[in-house]
Parts: C-alpha cells; sequence; structure tokens
C-alpha cells in the first residue's frame, strides 16, 4: 500500500528486551482516527492495561506525527506523545489519568516522519540510562551514561552535534529523578508537562531522530492551492496582541509598581537576541532572552512570549526581571514544569512568611519570599530533598507535608485532578477557555479552539462570527454555543474539544487556528489532509473523527475510573464566589463574561451542558452506549456500562 | 555553492525550512529537506549562527526559495 502524508509505519521498542520492530500502519486507523493524538489514543487502548503504576515498565509511551507532519502546511510541526501521566489525580493516589501532550518542534517532528515512521511505541524500562535514535537508515538503544544527569540545554547540545540536523526529546535531572513535575525538551520546546518522569522511570535519557525518505503527497497543486492562500492570510490578517508578542511590551495585564518599573515596557525588544520557528512555521514564537548585566550577565532565557516572565515576576515579588528570568530558565535547565513550580514555590513561601507552617513543615529550610530561596527550593525539588520530595509528588504530597490544602487555601491555586490549572478564572472570567480546564482529559490544561479567545476587549459579536467561520457552521448550529451576549460555554466546549482533538491528530499547531485571528479554517485542514493523504475528507467528516477521537480518549480514563465527581471545579475558585475576600488589590469571583457573578449552581450547569451535549451520561459524565455505537466505538461499551445511569 | 542570483542574510533566517519544503516537493516530488538544493545548517547553541548555503544541484534560477521565505533571509540580486 502506497502512503501519502503519512509515513507507512509504527516503530516498535522494547527498551527491557533490546529490540525493535516496525508494523505498518493500517489504513483503518488512519480512516477512523487520522494520525497523532487520534491513533496514538487508539494504540494505548490495546497497549495500556488499566490500574497500571505509571511509572512502571508496563507503562507504554506512544509517540506520534500527524500526516501533514512534514509538509509545507503552515505550523504543521507537533509532536504528539501520549502515556499514563504520574502525577496523582486523587487523594488517596490510587488514581492516575492517561492524557496526550504536545510540543511544537523545529525539527524532531519532521525528522521522525523523515525517519519513516507515524508513531513510535516504547516498552519496558531500560536496563540503564539510554538514549533511543532512530534514523531512516536504523533505530538503536544507545548508551546515555554520559549524559544522565546533564541539564536539558548540554544534553540537547551533545546530541545535537553528534546526530547531525536531528530532532531531539530529551529531559533533564529532573525526569532522571521521577519527579513527577517534570517535563521534557523538544528542540526549542516544552512536550509533555508532567511526563518527564515516566521518562526518567523507563532509564530513557533522549529521543533522536533524522531522516531523508521525504513526505510524499496525493495531489501537490490542490495541496499548494490551500497553502499559498493561507500563508498569505496569516501574514496579513492581525496575529497576536501585544503583550503576548515578544517585541511587544513587557507589561502584564494587571501590574502594579513597582514590578512595572521592574519589567519596563521594551524589555522584551531589549534583551531579545535569537527567534526560532518550528518547521513549516511563519510566526515564531520561540525566542531567546539575554541578560546583559548583573550577577547573571551572559545568561540566558529559552521561552515562548516573554510575557511569563511579568506574570511570574509579580507574583514571586520578584522585582528584579533577571531573577525572574534565571529562576525560569533553571526550570527549564533541570526539566521541571515552570507553570508548577513556581506556583508551589508561591503557595509554601507565602504560608511560612505568614506563620501558616514553620521550619517543621519545611524539614528545616528556612522559607523566604526571595530568589535565593526559590532557587534552592528548585534544586530541593530536582533532588528530591526535603521539602522538595514532597512538592515533586505533586500537590496532594504537598498537601500532606504542609497540612494545609493548596485547593482551599487563600494562597493556593485552582487544582484540577491533581494539576494545577493554568489560569484562575476568578480574575479573567469564566467562559471556555477556563472551562476547558475542568474537562480536558489532560488535567488542568486550558486547550480549545476558539480563535482569538486571548483578545480580552472583543465582544462576543466578534466571538462568535469568528468561530462560526473557522468551524464551518451555519446560523442555526452557532445558536447552540451562543447567546446575545456570551457563550454557552458547557456546549461550546464539546464542538471546540472536537475541533482540537481533529488538529491534533493532522500535527497542526495552535499558532494557526487559535492565537493568531484564525486564519486556519477547519475547511482548510480538510482540504489540505485530503489533497495531502488521497482520502477525501470534509469539514464535517474532520470534526466528526475529532468527536470520535474525544470520546475514545475519554474512554481510556473512564477505565481508569474517571467519571463526573473527577471533573470538579476548584474549590478555591467557588470559595471565592460565596465568601468575599480581598486578593491581593482587589476582589476576585468567577463571572460570566457580562460581569454576572457565578454561583455553585451556574457551575454545576454548565457541566450539565457540557454532558448533554457530548450525548453522555448526565450523572457519572460517562459516553452513553448510544454514543459509542454512533461513533463505531460499540466494542468499548463494556468499559463504560457499569457507569451509566440509563 | 555560492548563488549569482540569490542574496543570503543568515542573521534573519528563523529556520521554517519553508525554502526546503518548497524546493524538495519540486525537484524531488517530495517534502524532504535534506535532499533540497538549499541547505540549512542549524544553529545548536545561543549565538550560534545559521549557515545557509547551495548545493552543486541548484542549477535552475527558479528563486523558489526567496518566493517562499516570508523573513527576508533570501533576497533576489
Amino acid at each position: 500500500m502506497r502512503f501519502y502524508g503519512y509515513a507507512g509505519h509504527i516503530l516498535f521498542v522494547d527498551l527491557t528486551a533490546g529490540k525493535t520492530w516496525r508494523e505498518t500502519l493500517g489504513r483503518e486507523l488512519c480512516e477512523d482516527f487520522i494520525g497523532g493524538e487520534g491513533i496514538n489514543i487508539r494504540l494505548m487502548l490495546d497497549l495500556l492495561k488499566p490500574g497500571v503504576d505509571p511509572l512502571s515498565p508496563e507503562n507504554p509511551i506512544v509517540i506520534g506525527v500527524g500526516p501533514l507532519v512534514g509538509t509545507l502546511a503552515p505550523s504543521t510541526s507537533m509532536t504528539q506523545v501520549a502515556t499514563k501521566y504520574a502525577i496523582p489525580a486523587s487523594s488517596d493516589g490510587k488514581k492516575y489519568y492517561v492524557a496526550n501532550a504536545k510540543g511544537a518542534s523545529s525539527r524532531f517532528s519532521l525528522m521522525l516522519k523523515n525517519a519513516g515512521y507515524d508513531h513510535v511505541v516504547v516498552l519496558g524500562r531500560a536496563p540503564s540510562p539510554s538514549y533511543l535514535l532512530i534514523t531512516d537508515g536504523e533505530v538503536r538503544i544507545l548508551d546515555a551514561g554520559d549524559l544522565w544527569g546533564k541539564d536539558v540545554y548540554e544534553t540537547m547540545s551533545i546530541l545535537k552535534k553528534k546526530h547531525r540536523n536531528s530532532g531531539v526529546w530529551t529531559i533533564g535531572p529532573a525526569g532522571e529523578n521521577l519527579v513527577r513535575i517534570s517535563h521534557g525538551f523538544v528542540d526549542r520546546s516544552h512536550m509533555g508537562r508532567h511526563m518527564g518522569a515516566v521518562m526518567g522511570s523507563k532509564n530513557l535519557k533522549a529521543v533522536v531522530t533524522y531522516g531523508a525518505k521525504g513526505v510524499e503527497i496525493a495531489d501537490r497543486k490542490r495541496f499548494l492551492d490551500v497553502v499559498n492562500p493561507l500563508r498569505e492570510r496569516i501574514l496579513t490578517q492581525t496575529t497576536v496582541d501585544p503583550p503576548i508578542e515578544s517585541d511587544g511590551p513587557a507589561h502584564a495585564p494587571g501590574m502594579v509598581s513597582p514590578y512595572k518599573e521592574g519589567y519596563p515596557q521594551d524589555l522584551a525588544v531589549k534583551t531579545k537576541i535569537e527567534d526560532f520557528a518550528c518547521a513549516s512555521c511563519i510566526t515564531p514564537d520561540r525566542f531567546t532572552f539575554e541578560i546583559k548585566d548583573g550577577p547573571f550577565a551572559g545568561e540566558t532565557l529559552r521561552t515562548t512570549h516573554f510575557l511569563m516572565v511579568p506574570i511570574f515576576g509579580q507574583r514571586l515579588r520578584l522585582v528584579d526581571w533577571r531573577e525572574t528570568a534565571k529562576f525560569m530558565d533553571m526550570c527549564n535547565c533541570l526539566g521541571i514544569d515552570v507553570l508548577t513550580a513556581y506556583q508551589m514555590v508561591t503557595f509554601v513561601t507565602r504560608l511560612y512568611a505568614r506563620g501558616d507552617i514553620s521550619n517543621k513543615e519545611t524539614d528545616g529550610m528556612e522559607l523566604r519570599r526571595d530568589f535565593r530561596c526559590y532557587r534552592e527550593l528548585l534544586e530541593k525539588i530536582a533532588r528530591r530533598e526535603g521539602i522538595g520530595a514532597a512538592m515533586a509528588d505533586g500537590w496532594y504530597s504537598l498537601h500532606e507535608k504542609v497540612g494545609i490544602s493548596p485547593w482551599e487555601h487563600w494562597d493556593g491555586t485552582g487544582i484540577v485532578k491533581g494539576t494545577d490549572t493554568i489560569v484562575d478564572s476568578r480574575s479573567m472570567r469564566f467562559d471556555p477557555w477556563q472551562f476547558s480546564q475542568i474537562v480536558n482529559l489532560r488535567a488542568g490544561k486550558e486547550e480549545h479552539n476558539s480563535p482569538i479567545v486571548h483578545r480580552y476587549h472583543e465582544t462576543i459579536e466578534v466571538y462568535r462570527e469568528a468561530f462560526k467561520e473557522s468551524m464551518n457552521l451555519t446560523d442555526e448550529e452557532i445558536k447552540r454555543y451562543f447567546t446575545d451576549d456570551d457563550f454557552i460555554t458547557g456546549r461550546f466546549e464539546k464542538i471546540s474539544e472536537d475541533g482540537l482533538a481533529a488538529y491534533e491528530s493532522l500535527g497542526q499547531c495552535i499558532q494557526q487556528y487559535i492565537l493568531s485571528c484564525g486564519a486556519l479554517r477547519i475547511r482548510d485542514a480538510a482540504q489540505l489532509y485530503s489533497a495531502a493523504t488521497g482520502i477525501e475528507t470534509s469539514a464535517a467528516d474532520l470534526k466528526k473523527k475529532g468527536e470520535r477521537i474525544w470520546n475514545l480518549y475519554k474512554v481510556l480514563n473512564v477505565r481508569e475510573g474517571f467519571t463526573r465527581e473527577d471533573d470538579a471545579f476548584p474549590p478555591l475558585w467557588v470559595k471565592a464566589t460565596e465568601a468575599p475576600a480581598r486578593m491581593g488589590t482587589g476582589e476576585v469571583w468567577l463571572t460570566t463574561r457580562g460581569g454576572r457573578r457565578l454561583t455553585k449552581e451556574d457551575l454545576t450547569r454548565t457541566l450539565d451542558d457540557y454532558y448533554d451535549e457530548r450525548g453522555w451520561d448526565i450523572e457519572t459524565g460517562v459516553p452513553t452506549r448510544e454514543k459509542l455505537e454512533e461513533l463505531g466505538l460499540s466494542e468499548f461499551v463494556p468499559v463504560v456500562e457499569k457507569y451509566l445511569t440509563k | 555553492m555560492h548563488k549569482e542570483n540569490i542574496k543570503v542574510y543568515p542573521e534573519a533566517c528563523v529556520e521554517c525550512l519553508s525554502c526546503q519544503l518548497i524546493c524538495s516537493l519540486t525537484y524531488q516530488d517530495r517534502f524532504v529537506p535534506e535532499r533540497a538544493y538549499i541547505q540549512i545548517d542549524p544553529r545548536i547553541d545561543t549565538h550560534d549562527v545559521v549557515k545557509i548555503r547551495f548545493t552543486e544541484d541548484c542549477v535552475k534560477e527558479c528563486s523558489l526559495c526567496v518566493r517562499y521565505c516570508v523573513f527576508e533571509a533570501l533576497g533576489k540580486v
């Protein structure tokens, strides 16, 4: 069978036995689940036994690159990776979710496709530190003894020099030490928030890939007839507004003195020294910023947009931006998730400052709200020492250590399934972006498919028209997702997720369907897929396949015991609606876009709407028999049966 | 190989590989950056500079790479 778009093979690697083999990619898999995330999830269902310890050799890692990866379709550079995450998702430490993460790469995804593989399944555990080399000529499990212990950047440099033009995915010392809040880096991007420990548990330091097999497409003219005007639209439509652009002002929303002065407006422009794009992307958002003076002179921060620096800096109470940049850089080097790390560090140091905890809870460490303390905490997390060991094992473990719950205390944060949320709905209004964190199968992650959602000043009419265009909806259909002045959040989430699943299965980065003006529409993606693969697919087909993928993804997690009770709103968010309190410079509330203060009942109704729109059991939040049969997934009905109330 | 009709500004290159993708699609009938007639030697460490070079096979003056570079790393002479 000749493959277009696809490479045509799945590579299997058994690290325990030291064996590798490949299988042909089935056409039915492609037609039903597209590729990337979709096929990753389908493979996980067969490979992963329920109840497996995520840090055991029985937990597989499945890497996938979708059928558009390696082509000129803009920003199709995503690597998808699925596994059972090592973050305890319940207070008893027994539940762990299965999720699919992604990373945009300058070369990794393109090279994996050019090595001849759409998916790589990693099984078992290597007997000693190893790295995997996957090329178009060979697949080898190589010794990583001299890389073990090295930080992310040093490892990346050594491997990229040793293996010319390769793509590299690596973990840092934190992942090696099974720090559960660790992650990896793929080329210039984070990948796999909180899955670094899974790689570390396999003694797998890195995956390196290179190839020159190429990607054939079925209809070149048709493909370029979509790509060329799409590139034009991307370049001529307004892209993300400042301050998200690296050249925009450094100020985060709501900055106060002295932070406003410590993070001047032109900081990003003055310190940026490098721009990087991912393969096929014409809106690069990987940058290097250089600290030019002070104790960290000459050091750099590799990140996406500079906006994170002032946001973290103000929360950490670091007036000197160079200290914030160094904190973030340390997280990158060690391979610790910076989003979780800065929240945990903030939490424990604030508790200590108030006298709510003492040296007894910190194993003798004096905590201060300053950079030196933060640095020491990061080092302790990476080495699993003292209070760092509790932080390394996630929020439930930290709760047990300090005796104060981070999901209820005012100095805590929103936590869903053991994971901190990315955005806090109390201060940013409650819309699909916030709600997605509750029901996303990758816990706490704000993922959706709504263009321009970051532009908070827009009217609901603008969002409605943008989404209608983006997801190819009729006037009748759009009424399911919007009222005159607001999102119907729960219902909107369903179609947003379906679109997201489709894009992530194609290999498409959010750059072009969310962060810009939504230059890429689902009908463009359908055209690109049809032209690349020769598998004729409409926009409606793509949405349906996305729905199928999301339902199967849900089944995978229902099998691990996740139901409606796990889709719980963070107690801290709800606490603010019931008991006003001054937080920082002002009160914070859950509100709608219209500014109406939400109640618990409003939030319950949103979840009801979501499950209803999905065709799931409203009481238990699992796919119904009818929905699975409709999607051609009847073989999985036995998984959900015990949770169905009808 | 030096190209008379193309000026190179490596400091503007962000390594999107669009030039390689269109070149290889045109002349190799598939997307294969490693076989494109324009080669991009990547930056690895901070302060590295991209190297852009043309292979001996680049004999037609099609300037496709120039057209597909939106970062002005390539310019027609």
